[in-house]
């Protein structure tokens, strides 16, 4: 088992309307279980809110769960190691925002590697190999970030997710920005990832159909709860509770 | 009602849209599709004579037999708001946050109409509750921080109806929202669009959205409209080699989908407005091109040199 949700809790509290009151709670995440085997692709579907990012910044370390635990590896992730914490990386919606506009594509994807004992040549050659296997070019990595298309960005940013070869990438909206024709390629790119490195995924959307091209299971969220999950294909057979017939009646 | 030709804006960089043709008749609905650096938005707001200032606006727009090319800005002022209304993408910067919702919606019934303030509040939430907001005289007195991004949107939609327009031209109006409340606002769009006889342009990279709404379809790439028709035919049978890539990209819903096998791609990137080709702008990426598409461009519908052959 590479990654383990055991009934992780997260609330977070709002300004205070009144002095001597207690500011209110959002209860984002109540209670949610997963488990994500090596080389599988778990979807997570939900709507803005329900709280599908959260969990994602749980399972990066970004926050603690106010309650439950998740386990990388057998080993529970408020107490990782630094360096067992580059197992898992994270790629985000907008790749607009998540390159430095002032740093070569080629420091930007051997970063990640810095504080590993590897040396100059061997992140440079890393870095090369990544950008190759996204479909660019290694002679791009004296470019910057203004000279590449979205699409041609979160391929970037997939790449240097990849360079630590990690087990696990945490995906939240990764094509959402994306144009359509370009969708389906970055989408493509993700499933040869999983089947050459075989890199695990938990690949969180709020578009049923574009977790469903690309998950071997799904699980489906509202309002912090996983409210159906199972194999991608019995989901969208026959999806059994009323909220994700509801997904499906507006896909 | 609305009649487009020949209609092209020019940058520095080039031609972001080259000669677009369209008719719209009154109450009629039209879906303009298209992705980014397509042309899409330019093409909305060129309606409106609203394109950027660095752009070189040429050809014809005419609604209801006026010209709106080159038309006088205070011309314009007095279509806008009346006749034409426009619905954006994102409603948070499309409403005055310091103001009440009442307020905001009651203002041009005040400037157009000359409304008095009781008149046109009472106006503002008889218009609220055609949007579907539930307790309209009670959502008056809210600001906009108050609402969710669907409800907000109704307001941006009850506001663009405050003064009867004849054509309503909505912009990505449901892109920043949940796919459920998006589908509520399509539907309500389409409704309104309906009972009001009124004329609606969606324009949306989305052709769900476009189905769910729109009775004709103009597929847009590279600043040209390469296909456009009857929104069921033209998605059912595209006959333009983009128009079926864009479909096959798609992603569906499908139980027997094989994960092993790629989804199908339209191959590269959409290219900038300078290293467009001078002919059909879909060459270079096409997957059925003939030796001349790069230089010549194709006309007709769908603008395709297959199609002549």
């Amino acid at each position: 088992m590479l990654l383990s949700i055991e009934n992780v809790h997260r609330r977070y509290a709002l300004p205070r309307t009144h002095l001597f009151r207690a500011p209110p709670v959002i209860p984002a995440v109540q209670g949610i279980s997963l488990t994500l085997d090596r080389g599988e692709i778990l979807g997570i579907v939900g709507e803005s809110g329900s709280g599908k990012s959260t969990l994602a910044r749980m399972v990066m370390g970004f926050e603690r769960p106010d309650r439950g635990r998740v386990w990388l590896n057998g080993q529970d992730s408020a107490t990782l190691p630094r360096a067992a914490r580059r197992q898992t990386q994270m790629v985000f919606q907008d790749p607009y925002d998540s390159l430095d506009p002032r740093r070569s594509i080629g420091w930007s994807v051997a970063e990640p590697l810095l504080a590993t004992s590897m040396t100059t040549t061997e992140r440079h050659a890393r870095a090369a190999d990544r950008l190759a296997r996204v479909g660019l070019s290694p002679a791009d990595m004296a470019r910057y970030p203004h000279e590449f298309s979205g699409g041609q960005r979160q391929r970037i940013a997939i790449a240097r997710a990849i360079a630590p070869d990690p087990a696990l990438l945490v995906a939240d909206e990764p094509v959402a920005a994306l144009d359509v024709s370009v969708q389906a390629q970055v989408l493509n790119l993700l499933m040869d990832l999983n089947r050459t490195m075989g890199l695990a995924m938990l690949f969180i959307s709020h578009d049923l159909a574009v977790v469903a091209s690309i998950a071997d299971r799904i699980a489906v969220m509202q309002h912090g709860r996983i409210v159906e999950t199972g194999p991608t294909a019995q989901i969208v057979a026959a999806p059994e509770h009323p909220y994700t017939q509801a997904l499906f009646a507006a896909a | 009602m609305l009649e487009v030709s020949g209609l092209s804006v020019a940058f520095k960089a080039g031609l972001a849209l080259r000669g677009a043709a369209l008719t719209l008749a009154k109450g009629e609905r039209l879906g303009i599709a298209g992705e980014s650096g397509s042309g899409k938005t330019l093409l909305g707001l060129s309606l409106l004579g609203m394109a950027p200032e660095a752009a070189h606006v040429t050809g014809s727009v005419q609604f209801d037999g006026q010209e709106l090319v080159g038309a006088p800005e205070t011309a314009l002022r007095s279509l806008r708001g009346q006749r034409i209304a426009m619905v954006f993408q994102e409603p948070l910067s499309a409403l005055n946050p310091l103001r009440r919702v009442g307020d905001l919606i009651a203002e041009p019934l005040r400037l157009h109409r000359g409304l008095s303030r009781a008149a046109a509040l009472d106006r503002a939430a008889a218009l609220l509750a055609e949007v579907g907001l539930p307790d309209p005289t009670a959502r008056l007195r809210q600001y906009p921080h108050e609402m969710s991004g669907g409800q907000r949107q109704r307001v941006t939609i009850a506001l663009a109806l405050a003064c009867d327009p004849d054509l309503l031209i909505a912009d990505e109006p449901t892109t920043a929202l949940d796919v459920q409340v998006a589908a509520h606002i399509l539907d309500l769009l389409r409704d309104l669009s309906t009972r009001r006889r009124m004329a609606l342009i969606l324009i949306s990279h989305d052709l769900r959205a476009i189905a769910r709404v729109t009775d004709r379809l103009a597929i847009l790439y590279g600043g040209d409209i390469v296909e456009q028709g009857p929104t069921a035919d033209v998605l059912a049978a595209p006959r333009h080699p983009y128009t079926q890539g864009l479909i096959a990209a798609r992603p569906v819903l499908s139980a027997s989908r094989d994960r092993r096998q790629p989804l199908p791609t339209i191959p590269g990137n959409v290219p900038a407005l300078a290293d467009l080709p001078p002919g059909c702008r879909f060459s270079g990426r096409c997957p059925v091109e003939l030796p001349h598409c790069h230089s010549t461009r194709p006309t007709g519908n769908p603008a395709c040199h297959r199609e002549a052959t």
